[in-house]
């Protein structure tokens, strides 16, 4: 019933070997056979005319221990210089029909040119122990050498029926050298794996080295795998490496777990390939499980931008990073957001908020296993009523002692001069810090707890009301910034630092701390009892204030006199501060 | 350049892709019609005469092993020769893409399309003999034993209609299908379900889960549902217009309406609307028609129902009839034109945001009615009773009520065969009148039908409802009223009292022109109480007039009008519109209890400022009692 045409390779001319493999049966197939120097490309299409493909029981290994395309190279000095780039010498185009896999180069073969995998249609299902279904190369190819990109297209955007990829491992190489970069585009389709350990990977494999860039875009489709902008992490003789970057790109369809990086199993991160470069990430739609930024060894930097989509957590840095580590949210809905997780990051971990709906809660540092030496800052910019929160969303800088990660878990608002101002609805825990800049106007009422010092400079404002009364170790405030308490408490705690950060101008004058800090009805003045001791003046660029002031304090207000010429101006000053003070007091009175 | 190498050369042979048929004797695993490909015929798929050794088998028997599924595409793209690429849809509608026929034999179950297979065109099911039978987990956990998707397809997309055909009279023996049917699975079908069912057996493990001609797991159809069953044993599956939904979770949506039309047949449990879950969407409207068959509940909605649910019951015997069942946006309509009812419920179960009508037009409900039985109505409820037999009481309010419960006697009473109580709550707890924040009323004749003759009910009012006898209805009444907060009687209307029927109310309206007979009964208005007179359409306003209250109340064989202790601050004079009198009056004790109601003319807007001190003064002084205006 099914017929099968395979057309054996022949060198006649310069020109590709077409092989046609139409309704594939229970066969090994071959585009090339081994041994073979081919001077040209070799081109398969695989084909169907039965309406039942279910049966998925053929394979297809491309080119085995031969040379493709010997045509399109040359060497120079012992070295090997392609003709033509754009030379594709491996396609494969499956339009139909049944395959257990497809491997694009195993042996020992010499590809001078690119590896092109167009899968528009048809079953690739692995009903063998899972090796993978489509590979650039294939897991035994350890010399293998391909002298171009690997490009693998899946779906197709002209019509349905959409292809089928069914319990099987994508993997954009194997093992050998690829020495330009690996290019995988899902258009559409169904992919899913026969374990949640198996899944997409643009990367290598089995220590396959990739001497370019993994660039994985998806479009459409229904992924019920993972899916991996870096390497899959079968150890052979070593996991498999990308000397450049990684690149992930998300318009659209139906994901599971998406990692920026390699494919790590959770909580093994070094168990994994590495990339030398960045791994970078850009997610502007689609509906996915959990964002792991990252994963498995980054030499570089984890960058990840976020416009639109539906996801599970998003985890801004995932694995061992070089660099540093950047989430930027501009749009999407989210269950839960953190900073650093399962790895260590090098460099600072940043995580910048602009818009965007969370469902659950933003955390810096999440569990014992998040290291690091870097600092971890969330921050916020942009309109209040740009980022939704669940009523019981929080804010946490960690989520228990534990998390070790950053020395130091910060909280902003306002980022690169650009100010966050608005509401801002979810609950504050435990930060090294919190800080309003860029002339910030955040208005608080949920609770605020466990966060050592607050800082608000460059004129912004922070109100408190509601449930956000607050104790801090220290606070810093500008001159031209203000604190409104409204019906909320602060407090400086035992030992803590009340800091004065001075204006640019700088003269002889009163500080009228009242005019910094207010308090409404039932809102409670936190200086009594603070001496000079606790109290700091500071310049505008954070350095210690080096001349002379002095502070006087009821329970009234609280005026610092600074930059007093002389002893005896000084004196003046004071005495006219105090009167100052009396009289509003009376007046209060 | 390519060149295509001719040597070794085994060529495909030529297969033209015209209409498959697959016909199945014995099914194996993995039965597939068409799968990873685009297919440009049709494809057929005939069970006849499978696993024969298996008819005869107990299906209820652990011992007994079902076939395997048979699935018509997976990941496929059937009779694409009908694909409009241009428009997406299809270039002629009403042709079946995938036909599955079943005459004999046994199987597991069908499953038409799955993964991301598009047919372009109707799926048709037709089981006019054998066996499907599923158990629970050997398919899916539901153990779905005919549908055109199943619940991971939502990838799927039917551009056509869903036709299921059950029962034959052709082939002897009728269809025996243990599982669960849906006319549509996950996906999309851009057309409508029509499910016709002449006759068989159905049964699911549960109970509840049993023959949808909706969608299931968040499946969309962008048209509407059609049920008609004829005959067949429903005894062991409930049978739905629309859609289910395993959790809280699923989204099924049906964009159009549902229309169950129902002419025989044996039924456990029937919904015009969808399962239970308040995600389970019908955009427009949930309707249902009862000819004939047994049944032991029957339910207008289900689910959510973005329009209105109208159900008509013409005849069969219903167990329970309930107007409706979970949300619904619009309106519910019941409508009991004959037929045997036990118990009758306009709201249950759900809310409801707009107007609720039970309406008795022939028929016999054997037991009660009850306007709120379970949930919560937001709009009126209302119980219109004209013809036919209600065997129990008429309650209003068991379950919640946020506006007013109306129950309405309307045409002749020689129709309406009713011996009840009208009750406005069920008992009387504090559980019960908690449930409601309206008015009750009783009412008798509407401003389109008037009600004439004797009222065989009682009623207890619970101190939350009027009587209202409307414009030209004639209501005698002669057994007990308690609890009745008002009575109003409209124009030209009459309302005798006799024998057990004396009245104590808070609040009396009558109208100028009516008549109250109180023979050998007494009506009393309480301490405090309001009377309200209403001039009659034929009532001159330009002319001076009176009202003499002994022209109203007839008193005979003893009875009596009592108003204790009414004064002239208790007494309102209304226009017909409702609307006070603007002009004067003042009241004249006849003595004996009745009094009279001088009604001065409107004076014209210029003479009335001129007038007003004098006529005030003058009428005070002449009568010395009650002058108000």
């Amino acid at each position: 019933m099914f017929s099968a045409a395979l057309f054996a390779a022949a060198a006649l001319n310069a020109a590709d070997t077409v092989v046609e493999i139409v309704d594939p049966a229970n066969t090994a197939y071959k585009g090339v056979e081994a041994g073979s120097s081919l001077e040209d490309g070799v081109i398969v299409n695989i084909s169907t005319t039965q309406p039942n493909n279910s049966n998925a029981t053929a394979s297809l290994t491309v080119v085995n221990s031969s040379d493709i395309a010997t045509s399109n190279m040359k060497e120079e000095n012992g070295e090997v210089v392609i003709l033509d780039k754009n030379k594709d010498a491996v396609t494969v185009s499956m339009n139909g029909g049944a395959l257990t896999s497809i491997k694009g180069v195993a042996g020992a073969s010499n590809v001078y040119g690119n590896v092109v995998m167009n899968i528009n249609g048809g079953l690739l299902q692995d009903s063998s122990s899972g090796v993978g279904a489509i590979i650039g190369s294939s897991n035994l190819a350890t010399s293998s050498k391909i002298y171009g990109d690997i490009n693998i297209n899946i779906g197709n955007t002209v019509g349905d029926p959409q292809p089928a990829i069914n319990k099987s491992t994508v993997l954009g190489m194997g093992m050998g050298t690829l020495y330009g970069s690996t290019n995988v585009v899902i258009n559409g389709g169904d992919i899913s794996s026969s374990s949640s350990m198996k899944g997409l990977c643009a990367g290598a494999n089995w220590g396959g080295v990739i001497e370019g860039d993994s660039n994985l875009t998806i479009k459409d489709g229904a992924i019920s795998c993972f899916v991996a902008g870096g390497n899959f992490n079968t150890k052979s003789t070593g996991y498999a490496v990308i000397k450049g970057s990684a690149n992930v790109v998300i318009e659209g369809g139906s994901l599971n777990n998406v990692y920026s990086g390699n494919y790590a199993l959770t909580g093994a991160t070094t168990a994994a390939g590495t990339i030398e470069g960045d791994a970078n990430l850009t997610i502007s739609g689609g509906t996915m499980g959990d964002v792991r930024c990252g994963g498995g060894t980054i030499g570089g930097n984890v960058v990840t931008n976020i416009s639109g989509g539906e996801m599970l957590s998003v985890y801004a840095s995932y694995g061992t990073v070089g660099g540093t580590s950047s989430l930027h949210i501009t749009g999407g809905t989210f269950s839960a957001i953190y900073g650093a997780y399962q790895g260590a990051s090098t460099g600072d971990v940043n995580v910048i908020i602009e818009k965007g709906s969370i469902k659950g809660n933003i955390t810096g540092a999440r569990s014992a296993s998040a290291k690091g030496d870097g600092n971890i800052n969330v921050v916020f910019a942009g309109s209040g009523s740009d980022i939704v929160f669940a009523n019981t969303s929080k804010v946490q800088g960690r989520d228990t002692a534990a998390a070790k990660a950053g020395s130091k878990v910060s909280l902003l608002f306002g980022n690169n001069g650009k100010a966050f101002n608005g509401t801002f609805n979810a609950e504050i825990a435990d930060f090294d810090s919190m800080s309003l800049a860029e002339g910030s106007d955040v208005a608080i009422a949920k609770a605020i707890s466990g966060v050592k010092t607050l800082s608000i400079i460059d004129g912004s404002t922070l109100t408190l009301s509601g449930d956000a009364s607050a104790a801090f170790d220290d606070i810093a405030i500008s001159e031209d910034s203000k604190l409104i308490m409204d019906g909320t408490t602060l407090a400086l705690n035992e030992g803590g630092t009340l800091s004065l950060v001075l204006g640019s101008e700088v003269g002889e004058r009163f500080i009228n701390l009242c005019n910094i800090i207010s308090f409404s009805a039932g809102g409670d003045a936190f200086w009594s009892g603070i001496s000079k001791d606790n109290i700091m003046l500071l310049n505008s660029d954070g350095s210690l204030f080096g001349g002379d002031w002095d502070f006087s304090s009821d329970e009234n207000g609280f005026v610092i006199g600074v930059n007093v010429p002389e002893p005896a101006a000084m004196a003046l000053l004071f005495g006219a501060a105090a009167l100052a003070m009396a009289y509003s007091g009376k007046r209060r009175a | 350049m390519k060149k295509v190498l001719l040597l070794p050369v085994v060529c495909a042979s030529a297969f033209a892709q015209t209409d498959y048929v697959l016909d199945i004797a014995e099914p194996t695993k993995n039965v597939v019609g068409v799968s990873y490909t685009a297919w440009a015929g049709k494809l057929v798929v005939n069970v006849d005469g499978a696993n024969p050794e298996d008819i005869g088998a107990d299906p209820a028997s652990s011992s007994f092993t079902v076939p395997d599924v048979i699935y018509g595409a997976k990941s496929g793209s059937v009779f694409t020769s009908n694909r409009d690429n241009a428009s997406g849809g299809v270039l002629q509608p009403g042709i079946a893409a995938m036909t599955f026929n079943m005459n004999s034999g046994v199987i597991k179950s069908f499953i038409g399309a799955v993964e991301s297979s598009k047919i372009y065109g109707d799926v048709e099911m037709n089981v006019r003999g054998g066996l499907i039978y599923t158990k629970p987990g050997e398919y899916d956990i539901l153990a779905t034993a005919l549908s055109p998707t199943d619940s991971a397809s939502s990838g799927v997309a039917i551009y056509g209609d869903s036709k299921l055909n059950f029962g034959s009279s052709s082939v002897s023996g009728q269809p025996r299908i243990y599982g669960s049917v849906f006319a549509m699975g996950a996906g999309t079908l851009h057309g409508d379900t029509h499910v016709n069912i002449s006759g068989g057996t159905y049964g699911s493990y549960n109970i509840s889960i049993g023959v949808f001609a909706g969608s299931a797991w968040g499946g969309v159809i962008n048209g509407s549902t059609n049920l008609h069953i004829t005959g067949g044993d429903f005894s062991e599956a409930y049978v739905y217009g629309g859609s289910f939904g395993e959790d809280s979770t699923q989204m099924s949506l049906i964009k159009g309406s549902t229309n169950v039309t129902i002419d025989g047949g044996k039924f456990s449990t029937v919904y015009s609307g969808n399962y239970k879950f308040a995600n389970l969407a019908i955009s427009g409207d949930a309707n249902m028609t009862v000819n004939s068959g047994d049944f032991e509940n029957a339910y207008g909605g289900g689910g959510t129902v973005g329009g209105d649910v109208r159900t008509e019951i013409n005849g069969g015997t219903i167990g329970s009839a309930f107007g409706n069942y979970g949300n619904v946006f619009g309106d519910s309509v019941l409508v009991l034109n004959g037929g045997i009812v036990g118990k009758a419920y306009a709201v249950s179960y759900g809310n409801i945001q707009g107007t609720s009508t039970l309406r008795v037009n022939g028929g016999t409900v054997t037991g009660d009615i009850t306007a709120s039985h379970q949930g919560a109505a937001y709009g009126d409820v209302n119980i219109v009773v004209e013809k036919g037999k209600v065997g129990g009481d008429i309650i209003g309010i068991r379950g919640n009520a946020y506006k007013d419960v109306n129950i309405v006697f309307v045409g002749d009473s020689r129709d309406i065969d009713f011996k009840g109580a009208v009750k406005t709550y069920y008992a009387n707890e504090e559980f019960y009148t908690k449930k409601f924040e309206g008015k009750a009323r009783l009412l008798f004749g509407t401003d389109e039908k008037a009600f004439t003759g004797a009222f065989g009910g009682s009623v207890d009012g619970y101190g939350n409802m009027d009587i209202v006898v409307g414009g030209g209805s004639d209501v005698a009444f002669s057994r007990t009223l308690e609890g009745i907060s008002g009575l109003v009687v409209g124009e030209n209307a009459e309302a005798s009292f006799s024998g057990e029927a004396s009245v104590s109310i808070d609040s009396l309206t009558l109208a100028s022109n009516s008549r109250v007979i109180l023979d050998g009964t007494s009506l009393t208005l309480g301490e405090g109480g309001v009377l309200s007179i209403m001039l009659g359409s034929d009532y001159d306003i330009t002319q001076d007039g009176y009202i003499d209250m002994s022209d109203i109340f007839t008193l005979e064989n003893g009875g009596s009008a009592v108003f204790s202790g009414l004064s002239a601050a208790d007494i309102v004079l209304l226009n017909m519109d409702g609307g006070e009198y603007e002009g004067l009056w003042d009241v004249v004790d006849l003595g004996g209890g009745m009094f009279g109601i001088n009604v001065h003319a409107v004076p014209e807007p210029a003479a009335f400022a001129a007038l007003f001190g004098l006529a005030a003064m003058a009428v005070c002084a002449r009568r010395g009692r009650f002058c108000r205006k």
